[in-house]
């Protein structure tokens, strides 16, 4: 299923979900994630914002994986991805009409260092959930 | 307090170059080094106040212990995007390096079948190496200014401790 504009607009933020795993990429000197965290070689996994409300978002996420699962929410503005040169790639699940992939942009998967960092610095804290 | 084992090598784990580093002098320099630490740690704790950044490292060094056993223990789709465990060569790597660096970093896992050690600097400058099961990548951020380079595992220890005295010198 696909209801949404296949280009995202750098206006639209892109949530992503960190895990409670143990250790999981969450940086508790600088309460931010570490860049790690957009080190995938899956391609960065997110949800666009398809115009709903952060409570909404948020609600969803827990729903999928469960409040006890989680670490954090954090987005980020594509423009942001834009800026490092990342492609967003528009990719519905059949559970999920949101998900999207941030790639690198050169024809492949994984985003370079300096990617990841600049998307690490420059994200916001939606949610977390162990204070 | 800085307990014993600071000073003492680690417990041996299985890799050849394990066996080669502990035996040359660079090692023996590391434990100079720290050693070195320990005398002006005992001053300083004598004479004044434990400076702070001694026990970040003491603090950090307690996670890091505990989070180099936990890696052992993730299992598929950590992450929630299908990540996989961690194979014995990068965890005897991380392992390996962990214990002969000259300073704590912090350890995160990546999606990508690698370890991350950070440092970070005050002033936002910014070093990581990334450790794979065949080599370890370098990106810093100095003034700005990015800087990447790949370290083979061969000689990897005094490679990684000259990086790392070269950015905290920088």
């Amino acid at each position: 299923m696909s209801f949404l504009n296949p280009k995202i607009d750098e206006n639209e933020f892109l949530y992503r979900a960190i895990k409670k795993s143990i250790p999981n990429q969450w940086d508790i000197e600088k309460n931010r994630p570490s860049s790690a965290l957009f080190k995938d070689s899956k391609g960065v996994s997110v949800d666009r914002d398809g115009n709903r409300n952060k409570r909404e978002i948020v609600t969803s996420f827990l729903e999928r994986f469960g409040l006890t699962e989680l670490k954090a929410i954090v987005n980020i503005r594509a423009g942001h991805c834009y800026e490092k040169d990342c492609s967003i790639l528009y990719r519905p699940l059949d559970d999920n009409p949101f998900h999207a992939e941030i790639h690198n942009g050169n024809g492949k998967v994984e985003l370079t260092k300096g990617q990841a960092r600049f998307l690490a610095k420059n994200c916001t804290i939606v949610e977390q959930y162990d204070l | 307090m800085i307990e014993k084992s600071y000073f003492t090598p680690s417990e041996p784990i299985f890799n050849p170059f394990i066996v080669k580093a502990n035996t040359s002098s660079k090692v023996s320099s590391l434990w100079q080094m720290r050693v070195k630490n320990r005398i002006a740690y005992n001053y300083s704790s004598t004479f004044t106040s434990i400076p702070q950044k001694y026990i970040v490292e003491e603090k950090r060094k307690s996670i890091n212990l505990q989070k180099l056993k936990d890696l052992e223990k993730l299992e598929y789709n950590w992450n929630g995007n299908g990540a996989e465990p961690f194979t014995t060569e990068v965890l005897n790597n991380a392992n390996y390096i962990y214990h002969n660096i000259i300073r704590e970093p912090k350890i995160f896992p990546t999606g990508r079948k690698s370890i991350q050690f950070e440092y970070e600097k005050n002033n936002g400058d910014y070093l990581e190496f990334e450790i794979f099961h065949d080599r370890i990548e370098v990106y810093m951020e100095v003034s700005e200014e990015e800087k990447e380079i790949t370290i083979p595992l061969i000689n990897v220890v005094k490679k990684v401790n000259e990086v790392i005295n070269e950015f905290f010198e920088s």
